[in-house]
């Protein structure tokens, strides 16, 4: 666009100058040689030089106008865009969260009737009963767990920093998904060694990074059966005075020449994913002057490095 | 997992990831005096053996591998008709209603509430005892259909057919009487009580002949 509208300068400042030279001759030709017919031609091509720069003006405007607006709109989309990635992460959160606590209190109710029902038989069955309330009350523990965890994931929310123990976040993440592990049958070893600096930053932004790490880690060995699925996580000192938190699993992998691309907003290779997960980790990240990279990992599948630098206040 | 499930009693299955519901689930239904077994993946649940009794499952939508609505049409693709019984943490309105379309008996969200399960519990039983009476009574219909001979099972096909004996007499190149005695046997041999009860039986087995 802008090359048109140079085009049209390029044309038309020649002919305007032309249009006010010969403006400026009128005067004069008028003077010596006041033939009628000259003098028409004359105010003819006037009237057509200043009919041609006002054209001009107004198509200048008008471009100039558009593009403004086009910039706007663009400004727009790409706030938009933000917005929807912390909708969707807010929203991937909060389903996460309901299914953690739904399901305690499912077996919390269920237990309570069983109970209640191994009671009310003609013979009651206290073994049964006495099972079952024991099983509620390991249940409430449970929610309760829950309910701390994502207390402390939100104590902090927002711009909030706070001096974060780097080994602390990733144990209370990983017990939030203790059972999905479980489940998956998928080992996990730990190898967080005491003594690391403390971290500066917002520990909420931090938590949900390292619990989307952990998800992805999780979720690339759903179809991995021919090897042990294993979830490796450990912390080193880094650069002097950061941390390094290394994540490895024993899943699929991925190209190495996808490893930048995973980074990429809307890349995803899950069927129900919008694929903004590790972009937003990344700018998290970023933000608190870290670094976030992938790299093909020593147990066969991929792992993710963290590192964060210590005592910085962070941008965020 | 608990293969303690009695041979011939109704038998729930219970395939949730969730270690305490499955405990829970499978006392509650105890309770109830109903045989349980629990899985804890789609793929346990595949290897067992069903039992020959009436038997339901209690599904968790949401399941490491595959999820609970694919495993749905899965399991209907391999001509394996149990009754289903969804439950969810968070159910949507089209999960709900696909899951109904497909056939599932009902969709609960957790927490559910006791007699809700133990009623679509009992309605699943019903359904698959149902299904099983009607299968029992086909493979008893189609051993009776194999004992007749030749002769005669070419006959219930035209008999069925609503043609008259001298029309059926032309067809098989035999006399009227002849007709008249395959007519009888079949009747006999089939157990059916009149006409009406023998065109069930042929519609049943698919061997009614087209006029």
């Amino acid at each position: 666009m802008p090359g048109r509208s140079n085009i049209a300068i390029v044309v038309f400042r020649p002919l305007f100058g032309a249009a006010l030279v010969l403006a400026g001759l009128v005067p004069a030709a008028a003077a010596s040689e006041p033939g009628l017919v000259q003098r028409g031609g004359l105010i003819l091509l006037f009237v057509v030089a200043l009919v041609v720069q006002a054209v001009v003006i107004v198509a200048l405007v008008v471009k100039t106008r558009r593009m403004r607006r086009a910039e706007l709109a663009a400004r727009a989309q790409l706030t938009e865009i933000a917005q929807m990635n912390r909708l969707a992460a807010a929203g991937e959160l909060s389903a996460s969260i309901s299914h953690e606590i739904k399901q305690p209190l499912a077996a919390i109710a269920a237990n309570a009737n069983a109970a209640l029902r191994w009671l009310s038989r003609a013979k009651p069955d206290m073994g049964e009963a006495r099972a079952a309330l024991e099983r509620i009350v390991g249940e409430a523990h449970r929610a309760s767990d829950v309910i701390g965890t994502i207390r402390a994931m939100f104590k902090k929310a927002g711009d909030d920093k706070a001096q974060v123990d780097v080994n602390a976040l990733i144990r209370d993440v990983l017990a939030l998904v203790r059972n999905d592990l479980d489940t998956r049958r998928i080992a996990v070893e730990t190898d967080l060694p005491a003594g690391l600096p403390a971290v500066v930053g917002c520990p909420a932004q931090l938590q949900q990074v390292f619990l989307n790490v952990v998800t992805n880690a999780v979720e690339a060995m759903d179809s991995v059966a021919e090897r042990a699925r294993r979830l490796r996580v450990t912390s080193r000192p880094h650069d002097s005075d950061g941390v390094l938190i290394t994540v490895e699993d024993s899943g699929t992998g991925i190209d190495p020449r996808d490893a930048k691309q995973i980074f990429e907003p809307f890349y995803t290779t899950k069927q129900q994913g919008m694929g903004l997960g590790l972009s937003i980790c990344r700018s998290i990240v970023e933000s608190h002057g870290g670094r976030l990279s992938a790299s093909p990992g020593a147990l066969h599948g991929l792992a993710l490095r963290i590192s964060l630098p210590a005592g910085q206040a962070g941008r965020a | 997992m608990n293969k303690k499930a009695a041979p011939t009693g109704p038998t729930v299955f219970v395939v949730d990831d969730d270690t305490a519901v499955r405990e829970a689930l499978s006392s509650l239904i105890r309770s109830v005096d109903l045989a349980v077994e629990t899985f804890g993946s789609a793929a346990e649940f595949l290897r067992a053996k069903l039992p020959d009794a009436p038997s339901c499952l209690v599904l968790d939508v949401r399941l490491p591998g595959v999820s609970g609505l694919d495993f749905q049409s899965e399991l209907a693709k391999s001509g394996i008709h149990i009754p289903i019984i969804f439950v969810t943490g968070h159910g949507d309105i089209p999960m709900t209603v696909k899951a109904m379309k497909a056939g599932a008996v009902e969709f609960l969200t957790k927490p559910f509430r006791d007699q809700d399960m133990l009623d679509a519990i009992q309605v699943a039983l019903e359904r698959d005892r149902n299904r099983r009476e009607q299968d029992d009574k086909l493979t008893q219909l189609k051993a009776l259909f194999e004992s007749l001979t030749i002769r005669e099972q070419e006959v219930i096909g035209l008999v069925t057919a609503g043609l008259m004996n001298k029309q059926i007499a032309a067809e098989m190149g035999v006399s009227v009487i002849t007709v008249k005695v395959h007519r009888g046997n079949v009747m006999r041999k089939m157990g059916a009580k009149s006409l009406t009860d023998l065109v069930r039986m042929a519609d049943a087995l698919g061997i009614r002949r087209k006029t």
